[in-house]
């Protein structure tokens, strides 16, 4: 199983479990990460660590940890969540 | 303001939804301090008027839920619920929705209908949604929820008014629907949200500008250089553009004290009280409002403008691995000119381990207190040797004392988060808001509303202590003989004095260290502000004056003070949280003595440790 925190930049994926505490979980799914929901990472931090990633319209910025993850599964070309980023190339 | 009997209003948001900034500009500067004991961000309470009718309004931590996991969330949860014995339960809701973010406060709403209360929804950053091409239903949204939508057109501060008269009529507002069932799970309430989204928002898309400005903020070199140099611009601010004023106000505050007392030798009891412990006291608190107003609006500046998230961002691998996080760094950075400013610029760090831990280790920053006791003694005791033909010994020696300092502070920080402050463990994530230019009413009042909470709270204790410690320098009296200048009267009364007294009962304490009373008075007499160690050294020597520069003072030391107990003191300056303004914040900022207590212990162990240990490596170095 992939996760998240190992994604390339620029690559989307899709949301299949979230691990770790309860608090992790459900803070998570609060903002909107629930299994089946499409992100695209967009950039690590200095040092690694904390990438930012866009889903729908919201850019966070997640710090995971090894025991608090969110696993993900690669998505076939049709979707969206990066497609955006893709076409923002050619629009800067 | 008879507070109690009006309606109350809580405004209830996710965080960044422009909750404050809108409650900023219905309720402007009438609003009072909330005294709220055991947390930070306390709900602040202000008053909404219009045609002589006034409501109360709170405002509300930002949270993305109702379910208690955090401070924030139990703190909403128990004012909505009544459960909160301040504040009386609210008699309305003000739902503040982020146009651009509706998912999760529609998410937040779902729960919010099950509370059976008036509501009403302001939606912000409608100009925003405009400008990137969509389009948003606010008549569909209305009909869905059930209650009135307000659209607000941020910058114009259209919308304002009519949430204003509406606010004072909340007694006719409607009830929510509920769509989705109270014990509905988290997958439910964002299902129903995605599909409110589907149906009011058209046309959504990626906001250009922002991807823009971000390509180059969180650019790996230019990011960083962007960073560096608003950090710059932030502890230049605070250390030089605030200087001057602070200098006028101290100025300001001694002229009026000289002028008070005259050429006096004794002044009376009454004018010696009024001038050196009242008004010198109320002098040692407003000398702290120009660097918390210029800090707080530039930290204002930056939350709002969106930069503070990029920054944060790029900052937080490197303080997340000592248990921080990247918004500990204005608070860290700012504690270097003081820690007044830096630990009041923490509460933008919403969670509260992060929180607690940023503000216990600010003291540790080597504020500019400390650089005149640095001065001084480095000047006395450390040769100017070239090292290596390049730098000299006193700039390593003072550059070691800020690293020693930052380092042991990242330590202590590491460790609290892995002892004491690990039981709040909400997961680390940041939201990236659209890039906008703040607007600068939200930005003043935001900074003079701190600024004037300061002054208030910490402020009372401040004065207090700072008049206890005039006293137990003044006391008891002495009459002056007449063969006596003022100098030599002011040592003799120094040296008669409860705080001498004092300094000669704890002596025995810091025997290992070998700290004479001279010393120890030196450091009770720091508790108004570090750097007056100088001029108790002045005053003992008999030579006045507060400059560390001052070649006598220099070679009085050098003749009395053995060069490892030196050694020792700056070692003990290092750690020690001798100074009762910042004891007066911490204990403002965590909410609870025995946090500040807690504080004040640890440093003082550290500070105990650190000038033994330099006392006995220097003794044997140097004998």
């Amino acid at each position: 199983m992939l996760r998240l925190e190992n994604i390339r930049p620029g690559q989307s994926v899709r949301i299949v479990r979230l691990a770790g505490s309860v608090a992790f979980v459900d803070r998570m799914k609060e903002i909107g990460l629930v299994p089946g929901t499409v992100i695209c990472v967009l950039r690590r931090s200095l040092f690694g660590g904390t990438i930012q990633v866009r889903y729908g319209t919201s850019t966070i910025g997640l710090r995971l940890s090894h025991d608090d993850t969110i696993e993900v599964e690669p998505v076939g070309q049709a979707v969206i969540a990066c497609q955006s980023v893709k076409t923002l190339d050619f629009a800067l | 303001m008879r507070s109690h009997s009006l309606p109350h209003i809580a405004f209830v948001g996710v965080p960044n939804s422009g909750k404050t900034t809108l409650f900023n500009a219905l309720t402007g500067m009438r609003r009072k301090v909330a005294n709220y004991p055991g947390v930070t961000v306390e709900p602040s309470v202000g008053i909404v008027r219009k045609h002589a009718r006034n409501v109360a309004v709170i405002d509300l931590p930002g949270v993305y839920s109702l379910s208690p996991k955090s401070t924030d969330e139990e703190i909403t949860r128990q004012v909505l619920t009544g459960a909160d014995t301040n504040l009386p339960e609210p008699n309305a809701i003000v739902l503040v929705l982020d146009a651009t973010n509706l998912e999760k406060g529609l998410t937040l709403f779902a729960q919010l209908a099950h509370l059976s209360k008036p509501m009403l929804v302001a939606l912000t950053m409608v100009d925003e949604i405009k400008r990137r091409g969509a389009t948003l239903d606010d008549i569909q949204l209305e009909s869905i929820l059930g209650v009135k939508v307000v659209p607000i057109v941020g910058v114009k501060g259209i919308g304002i008014e009519e949430v204003r008269s509406e606010l004072i009529e909340c007694s006719h507002w409607r009830i929510p629907f509920v769509h989705v069932p109270a014990d509905a799970s988290i997958e439910e309430r964002i299902a129903w949200a995605r599909s409110v989204v589907g149906r009011v928002l058209r046309n959504d898309q990626l906001d250009l500008r922002t991807e823009r400005i971000d390509r180059i903020a969180l650019h790996p070199i230019w990011g960083i250089v962007g960073f560096v140099c608003v950090m710059a611009v932030i502890f230049q601010s605070i250390f030089t553009w605030a200087q001057p004023m602070m200098d006028w106000i101290d100025y300001g505050f001694n002229q009026l004290r000289a002028w008070m007392i005259g050429d006096a030798v004794v002044p009376p009891l009454w004018l010696d009280f009024l001038a050196n412990g009242v008004i010198a006291g109320v002098g040692s608190v407003l000398v702290f409002a120009p660097q918390i107003f210029i800090l707080m609006v530039l930290v204002t500046f930056l939350e709002d403008s969106g930069y503070l998230a990029r920054a944060a961002f790029l900052m937080d691998k490197v303080l997340g691995s000592f248990g921080l996080q990247g918004r500990s760094f204005i608070p860290l950075l700012s504690s270097y000119a003081c820690a007044i400013p830096g630990i009041l610029s923490a509460r933008m760090i919403p969670s509260r381990a992060e929180r607690m831990a940023t503000i216990l280790i600010a003291p540790l920053m080597t504020c500019s207190a400390r650089l005149p006791v640095y001065t001084l003694l480095i000047a006395a005791f450390v040769p100017p040797t070239l090292i290596g033909g390049v730098i000299s010994l006193q700039a390593v020696v003072l550059g070691a004392l800020y690293l020693a300092a930052a380092s042991v502070g990242l330590c202590v920080a590491w460790v609290l988060r892995k002892t004491v402050l690990v039981s709040d463990r909400t997961p680390f994530f940041l939201e990236f808001p659209p890039y906008r230019l703040p607007h600068w009413r939200n930005v003043v009042v935001r900074a003079f509303t701190r600024m004037q909470d300061f002054l208030q709270t910490a402020g009372t204790v401040i004065l207090t202590l700072s008049i206890i410690l005039w006293a137990l320098s003044s006391f008891p009296r002495l009459e002056p003989e007449p063969t006596q200048n003022a100098d030599q009267f002011r040592r003799l009364q120094l040296e008669q004095s409860y705080a001498a007294q004092l300094g000669r009962a704890i002596a025995p304490i810091f025997a290992p260290m070998h700290f004479d009373w001279h010393v120890t008075l030196g450091i009770i007499g720091s508790f108004a502000a570090r750097e007056v160690f100088v001029s108790v050294m002045g005053q003992l020597y008999a030579i006045g004056g507060d400059d560390p520069a001052n070649h006598g003072l220099q070679q009085a030391l050098q003749r009395s003070l053995d060069p490892a107990v030196a050694f020792a003191v700056l070692a003990f300056y290092m750690f020690a949280l001798q100074c009762m303004s910042t004891v007066a914040v911490l204990w403002r900022e965590t909410g609870s003595w025995a946090w500040t207590a807690f504080a004040f212990a640890y440093m003082l162990g550290l500070a105990y440790l650190a000038s033994v240990t330099v006392y006995n490596i220097a003794h044997a170095i140097l004998s």
